[in-house]
């Protein structure tokens, strides 16, 4: 009896430590969120982690930002505690402590996300539109950088003047994959449908170090720009990754989040946060997957029990 | 010298004489004057047609706004204004109404070669949706506009 009581605290040792070890193998991340008068910042911040953490492969920590009339300067998260910054954030610009916290993580190989509006606040952080590379509204014209698209089978840089940032009204919409030997759109679909979004388009900045992954055509007939518009890209600043993601609206008009329940998504958000904490992808491509005529929703925020069966 | 007197005061009140020097103000818009658009609300559609037993056609214009993004339709606020197109005079500016169409629907269904404007809305708030934004349950309303 003496020994199944050793054998029984030994297994249950033994698990206790594996679990511990599985738990510190996840990737921490931070989500920067708030002060978004045109998106439900609350619930889009929601389900990004409820996203990412459905994965198993990451823990999330959502950190508020002041509200707009309170002091900015009392937002100091700690960068270097985390794998990866997830920015989801519409407001002030961080105070320049913080912003200088920021560089540093990234330039010395913290990873970033930027999902859809973060590339419209803080246009006047230097630093930050050379990290999202390209950006939109907020007074950003000719003197941010080039308006870039596809065209052609080739990257546009357009400097013709204008302002930066035009979006019709929410509709579905076919991304097509660019660059398909990336680790983040490896095996996924030549083309797939995304579910209803805002389709930002005229989007201009830096663009330097920067690798446009995935693109859709903003069609004229339907107020759009007529360009095939970046939709994610990569940029690499210092040694460190960030993966923008355009889409992902989530709307305060009412409070709604249908944008960020497409699978192709939130697929591309967890491949896109994996390559940029770890510059590598481990994730196989779900038999869920949209393609260009089926679009296919994650109402719940995770993978379907059957999703992971096949890899592409 | 009375009666010459009294004549030309009425000469310097008459409107007769005073027109002469009239300047009528300088029209400063194009398509459509800028006090009928309210505030938040963007032209999106217009067409001509004859609408009233004048030759001249009438210029009916959609102005719309958004009034909320759910799954598989939209909301919007909208009004019309319905223009002269050779005085140029502000004929009618509708109320706003609520609908998930944004349609400018001109037809002359009553064949007495003049067109009618059709409307379809429901009332502000007066309106419901499942917990995921879908199934829209109005009470709908129908009408016209015709002169």
């Amino acid at each position: 009896m003496k020994r199944y009581k050793a054998f029984a605290i030994g297994l249950l040792l033994v698990l206790g430590v594996l679990t511990e070890c599985s738990a510190k193998e996840k990737i921490k991340a931070m989500i920067v969120t708030g002060q978004d008068g045109s998106h439900w910042w609350k619930g889009g911040s929601d389900a990004i982690k409820q996203i990412l953490e459905n994965s198993d492969l990451f823990t999330v920590d959502i950190l508020v930002t002041p509200d707009w009339d309170e002091d900015i300067g009392l937002y100091d998260p700690q960068f270097n505690l985390y794998d990866l910054v997830i920015i989801y954030y519409g407001g002030n610009t961080l105070a320049q402590k913080t912003r200088k916290d920021f560089e540093k993580y990234v330039a010395d190989g913290g990873g970033v996300v930027v999902v859809h509006s973060s590339i419209v606040p803080m246009d006047d952080w230097e630093e930050y539109n050379k990290m999202i590379g390209l950006g939109a509204w907020n007074g950003r014209n000719e003197k941010d950088g080039p308006y870039v698209y596809w065209q052609n089978d080739r990257i546009v840089y357009d400097y013709s003047p204008g302002e930066a940032g035009h979006h019709a009204l929410q509709h579905p919409f076919v991304i097509t994959t660019r660059i398909a030997e990336h680790p983040i759109t490896k095996g996924l679909p030549k083309t797939w449908k995304h579910f209803k979004d805002e389709l930002y388009g005229k989007t201009r900045g830096p663009a330097q170090n920067m690798e446009i992954l995935a693109t859709a055509y903003d069609d004229p007939k339907l107020d759009g720009t007529g360009r095939n518009e970046p939709i994610l890209w990569t940029v690499n600043y210092g040694k460190g990754h960030v993966f923008v993601s355009l889409m992902g609206h989530a709307g305060n008009d009412p409070e709604l989040r249908y944008s960020m329940e497409c699978t192709g998504f939130q697929v591309t958000l967890l491949r896109g946060a994996e390559w940029a904490a770890t510059a590598n992808v481990t994730q196989k491509v779900p038999k869920d997957f949209p393609t260009e005529d089926i679009i296919t929703l994650r109402k719940e925020f995770k993978a379907p029990f059957n999703a992971l069966e096949l890899e592409r | 010298m009375g009666k010459i007197t009294a004549f030309m005061l009425f000469l310097i009140w008459s409107p007769i004489v005073w027109s002469q020097y009239h300047i009528s103000e300088t029209r400063t818009w194009d398509d459509y004057p800028p006090e009928v658009q309210k505030p938040g609300f963007g032209l999106h559609k217009s067409q001509k047609v004859q609408m009233d037993d004048n030759p001249p056609l009438e210029v009916v214009l959609l102005f719309s706004s958004n009034n909320g993004h759910y799954p598989y339709f939209d909301l919007f606020k909208n009004y019309y204004v319905i223009i002269d197109n050779y005085s140029k005079e502000v004929k009618y500016v509708s109320n706003v109404t609520i609908s998930n169409e944004r349609e400018l629907q001109l037809e002359d269904r009553d064949n007495d070669g003049k067109f009618e404007l059709y409307r379809k809305y429901f009332k502000d708030d007066e309106f419901m949706v499942d917990k995921d934004g879908n199934n829209l349950k109005v009470i709908w309303n129908y009408n016209s506009i015709q002169f």
